[in-house]
């Protein structure tokens, strides 16, 4: 509803204030600043237009002439810049595997200055994906205030809830996986008083017990097989604990962890010794696109809080045979983190089977609360890892997903501020070379981000719109009927 | 004269109505109206009001909480209400006359408001509510002229379909207020079948209006027909906010169906009535131990150490958060050492209370911390209780505190986006406006009074985790970091002896030696006089610079102590105040503090 209003009042806006192109500006020999810093960004045909503010300081107006490599021309002009969706998607289809520049006028104490023009490079490679899934919630500590799992329409700025917690009062949602981008699988997690795992299949929806008495903890960090007869879970006794110096807050370790698939179709959980071991902490599992792979994170397990510095994760794999949910007999070492000083998390390999892309910090589990925290990329033929320098920043970037055609990768990042973590977008191209990304759009950015008190959490790709009831969510959270799960 | 009032009496009293209220909250009750202030932040700004009129009651809430930031200054927020209750009382008088009530009556129709001063006894109460039901007295009134000067069904009719939506979205659940009225009404003007089945399609429009809704929503049906932002609590709807809705809807029409009769016992009967509920039941409605605390903390908010001090010997404070605020506050005038024991003492939680999951006792605490140099916690305290508003609304008091705590940081791009915001509320923007120009001046923040000192207090190189059961070694590191922070050793020794640990006193008090002290404080040095007695026979032998009164003090409780340990006289000023009667016989701190669990997450 608010966004229909403030379409409206946008609308008005536009038709209130229209700028033409300025004669006879003064030329400055540098690059336009403008929020966000879309300038040599890639982005792939038919995203939402890259509207966006000036930042340089006290302005009159402003007016932009994005032309297309390949022909096709636009304008916008005023206080902030808003390309009409339908006319930029068609500059965008024109100039694809080309480019668009953008000439930037602005005036000032009466006076139009013409910066130096930019490209936004348009991919050859398609975004195959509808959106967006995530859940936005404020950056604190323990006690959370409202929150919700949304998506959003990556070809406009529509974002909508799949569910908030304004519908059961004190829940908590998280973890909202998917089954490769296609939400016909999917599961999430309620925290709180009416605490369930949900686990959604073609539109039936099950809640499952919690918490299991032949687990540590509760289900945790799940990722689908690709085959969907399988979800792999960790299961965790997560704690958290807050530094005293500035320039850290929270410090969130896990005190037990293991790892385990789940089956579906028997509620039964596949455990393995193996992956459930006294003297290491097993995490974030995820199936190879192939399914035959388990990989997952695993590192000493170590005395908490006294040692949680030297707690380091690696990433480690186990063969998985999905025709009778067994697991194999040995465990390999994929990526020695440990020996760097350094602890790799979040292993996510991409679809095509190329790549395994990854979070490297100093310690522990948890990056996101980690500024050192930073995305690797494992080439999974050569074995060669490397720092994703290009899409790195000195703030924390974590949690990252890959489209389906693992050309387009969606991360969250701080680097806004230090503490807001924001979506961004990038290309990894047939080679390996990945693009600067790009700030999730919206209109009228500046202001959107800044008014914006929510960070966003576990970003995914969505083939399509996810279809959920949350009306008769909620009402099944509350109801408190659980499935229990049996260990095969 | 005569003439006068019996023309303007009932403008008189409806008048006495407001200045009541205005006086209610003006003076004893004007901390509830900081309470109230700041649990929200009203910004200036169309995104804001579009998040608000986008749920239903959105207009209602956006009024009042315009309304609800001039709490912050007291008399301002009290004579709203005073407004506000004058107007709803004049309004259910106006639609009771023109349903047919007796003048004979007027008096009765104090009672639906007074139903609502005693309902806003409740802290949780939100002016939503009362927006709302004036919303809802005016569409009353608006319906009887539209039945009063048409004929027919149609107008009525057509009045209802476009009003009940409109009062719904913009105003929210008191539509029920507004057609159970319209039943009523009709029920009482004509009881023919075809008006009854009217009647009942008005009523199901009402009811589909608000499910219909519920499909966009997302928002738990009780909570569309019990009103989003009238409670801040999102659990439930207490019964006294369906009563008062209730009570709004029928007295219009019970009102005009009473008799018109003349009769000084009636007169007598209305104002006992009026006098009972409004004296009393409000009295009765307005828990004193939950208007304690929110006291202390206005207290704290306007740093009127003494006042809290006065307070707390007037009635002692005895709950974690108001002995907390009340040792905060000896702390600020630099006497927690000094007058420790002259309070109540519950143990190490009557200065570092427990942490819980509320918005109201983290908020003291998070003072506590800031003015230690704690920022971290203190920061972590203010966004705790912020996120703990059930409504989910922000607070300036709050946002002001998190940006403090960003800035002394160093973390100005987080303060400057908070500041931003903080632009486009009233009494805050020019507090954000002067912290904009100071962010871009690193020596204008270390030169502030308060940033440039709790720089200077924070840890700055010896990271830890927090532990509540080590506050000593926190304090111990922030003291020996920065050996001007007189609260941290203040704090320090006063955590020992709440603790009853009297060989990490000794190990700690010499560190005092280096605060800026013209005297050994009264409680150190009480406990120092015992100390020495224990091993030592000669008072004038004591090595340490102790006053005679407190010297005399100390001995002749411990002489009384050796006596008779259960002596009444123990209990009597000045042993009472004395720290040994802490260590010796009270109960407090006999149970140390227990160690906070670490914080699960799943």
């Amino acid at each position: 509803m608010k966004n229909y209003l403030l379409n409206i009042f946008v609308l008005l806006a536009i038709c209130s204030c229209t700028v033409s192109k300025p004669e006879n500006a003064e030329i400055v020999n540098e690059q336009p600043p403008i929020y966000p810093d879309y300038i040599g960004v890639t982005i792939p045909v038919e995203i939402a237009p890259l509207d966006f503010d000036y930042n340089g300081g006290e302005f009159e107006t402003m007016y932009v002439l994005a032309k297309g490599s390949n022909g096709g021309e636009l304008s916008a002009g005023g206080t902030t810049i808003e390309f009409d969706i339908d006319d930029w998607h068609e500059l965008t289809r024109k100039n694809q595997g080309g480019n668009i520049s953008m000439t930037v006028y602005v005036k000032k104490d009466g006076k139009w200055k013409q910066y130096q023009d930019f490209n936004v490079f348009v991919s050859n490679y398609p975004l195959e994906e509808w959106g967006l899934t995530y859940r936005r919630i404020a950056p604190g500590y323990e006690v959370y205030g409202k929150l919700g799992l949304y998506q959003r329409d990556l070809s406009n700025f529509d974002e909508t809830p799949i569910i908030e917690n304004t519908s059961v009062a004190g829940a908590c949602f998280n973890c909202h996986t998917s089954n490769r981008t296609n939400p016909d699988q999917f599961t999430f997690h309620v925290r709180g008083d009416h605490g369930a795992t949900m686990v959604q299949q073609n539109g039936n929806r099950e809640w499952l017990k919690a918490r299991n008495d032949s687990l540590h903890g509760s289900m945790v960090y799940p990722y689908w097989h690709p085959s969907g007869k399988y979800c792999a879970y960790s299961t965790n006794q997560t704690h958290q604990s807050f530094h005293a110096v500035r320039g850290e807050r929270i410090e969130v370790f896990d005190q037990a962890s293991d790892v385990f698939v789940y089956d579906p179709n028997t509620h039964e959980l596949l455990l393995d010794t193996l992956l459930m071991t006294p003297d290491h902490y097993e995490t974030y599992p995820v199936f190879s696109p192939d399914g035959k792979t388990l990989y997952f994170c695993s590192s000493e397990a170590k005395p908490i809080p006294s040692e949680y510095k030297e707690i380091r994760y690696n990433i480690c794999k186990i063969d998985f045979n999905a025709e009778n949910g067994t697991y194999g007999e040995k465990i390999d070492t994929v990526f020695n983190a440990s020996i760097l000083g350094k602890s790799a998390t979040h292993p996510r390999p991409s679809y095509d089977g190329k790549y395994i892309m990854f979070t490297l910090s100093d310690y522990g589990c948890f990056p996101i609360w980690h500024n050192e925290a930073d995305n690797w990329i494992l080439n999974l033929k050569t074995g060669e890892a490397k720092p994703m320098k290009e899409a790195n920043s000195s703030q924390t970037d974590s949690w990252h997903n890959w489209n389906i055609n693992s050309h387009w990768f969606v991360f969250t990042s701080r680097r806004g501020n230090g503490l807001y973590t924001r979506l961004y977008l990038a290309q990894i191209d047939d080679h390996g070379n990945i693009s600067k990304p790009f700030l999730l759009p919206q209109k009228n950015p500046a202001t959107y981000y800044d008014a914006l008190i929510d960070s966003y959490n576990t970003p995914d790709f969505t083939s399509r719109k996810v279809e959920f009831d949350s009306h008769s969510a909620a009402r099944e959270i509350t109801s408190e009927n659980r499935i229990p799960t049996t260990v095969k | 004269m005569k003439k006068l009032i019996s023309k303007y009496w009932t403008w008189a009293l409806s008048l006495l109505l407001g200045v009541s209220v205005y006086l209610f909250w003006a003076y004893p009750y004007k901390s509830v109206l900081s309470y109230q202030e700041q649990y929200q932040l009203f910004l200036f700004g169309e995104d804001y009001f579009l998040e608000r009129i986008s749920l239903p009651g959105g207009l209602a809430d956006y009024i009042a909480e315009f309304l609800t930031q001039f709490y912050y200054i007291p008399v301002f927020g009290a004579a709203i209400l005073g407004v506000v209750f004058f107007c709803l009382q004049r309004l259910t008088w106006v639609v009771s006359r023109r349903c047919g009530a007796d003048i004979q009556w007027f008096r009765l129709s104090f009672v639906p408001a007074l139903i609502l001063w005693m309902y806003m006894g409740d802290e949780n109460v939100l002016l939503c509510f009362a927006i709302s039901l004036l919303a809802a007295l005016e569409f009353m009134l608006h319906y009887i002229i539209v039945c009063d000067h048409t004929k027919g069904y149609a107008a009525k009719a057509l009045y209802i379909l476009l009003c009940v939506p409109l009062v719904y979205w913009l105003f929210g659940a008191n539509v029920l207020t507004f057609i159970g009225f319209v039943a009523f009404y009709e029920l009482k003007r004509e009881k023919s079948l075809s008006n009854l089945s009217l009647t009942s399609q008005f009523v199901l429009y009402t009811l589909l209006t608000i499910l219909v809704s519920s499909y966009y929503l997302q928002y738990p049906l009780f909570r569309l027909y019990g009103g989003i932002n009238y409670y801040r609590y999102p659990a439930y709807i207490p019964f006294l906010q369906i009563t008062t809705m209730v009570l709004f809807a029928v007295f219009p029409i019970l009102t005009s169906v009473l008799p018109k009769m003349k009769m000084r016992i009636l007169e007598i009967t209305e104002i006992a009535i009026i006098a009972v509920l409004g004296f009393y039941g409000v009295k009765a409605s307005f828990n004193p131990q939950k208007y304690d605390l929110i006291e202390y903390d206005y207290l704290v908010r306007g740093e009127q150490w003494n006042k809290i001090i006065i307070k707390a010997k007037q009635k002692p404070a005895d709950t974690p958060m108001s002995v907390s605020i009340v040792n905060l506050a000896l702390s600020q005038r630099e006497e927690l050492a000094d007058r420790l024991f002259e309070f109540y003492q519950n143990g190490a939680e009557g200065l570092f209370p427990s942490f819980t999951r509320d918005m109201v006792s983290p908020v003291p605490t998070s003072e506590i911390f800031y003015r230690l140099g704690m920022i971290n916690d203190a920061e972590r305290y203010a966004f705790e209780a912020q996120e703990a508003i059930p409504n989910y609304r922000k607070s300036g008091r709050l946002t002001k505190r998190i940006i403090d705590c960003e800035i002394i940081n160093g973390n100005y791009g987080v303060a400057r986006k908070h500041l931003k915001r903080l632009q486009k509320s009233m009494y805050y923007d020019t507090w954000a406006e002067n912290r904009l120009v100071m962010l871009k001046d690193e020596k204008a923040i270390n030169a502030d009074p308060v940033y440039g000192k709790l720089r200077a207090f924070r840890e700055k190189k010896q990271d830890f985790l927090f532990s509540d059961q080590e506050m000593d070694q926190m304090l111990g590191l922030l003291l020996t970091g920065n050996m001007e922070n007189k609260m941290a050793y203040e704090y320090l020794i006063s955590y020992e002896l709440l603790q009853k640990d009297l060989d990490r006193f000794m190990e700690y008090y010499p560190l005092g030696q280096y605060i800026s002290y013209n005297h050994i404080p009264k409680a150190i040095q009480e406990i120092l006089i015992g100390n020495w007695m224990k091993t030592h026979s000669n008072p004038s032998s004591i090595p340490y610079s102790v006053d005679s009164s407190t010297l005399n003090t100390t001995l002749n409780f411990m002489s009384l102590y050796t006596k008779n340990p259960n002596s009444p006289d123990l209990n009597l000023v000045p042993y009472v105040n004395n720290a040994w009667h802490y260590m010796l016989i009270s109960n407090s701190g006999m149970e140390k503090k227990e160690k906070e669990k670490m914080k699960d997450i799943y």
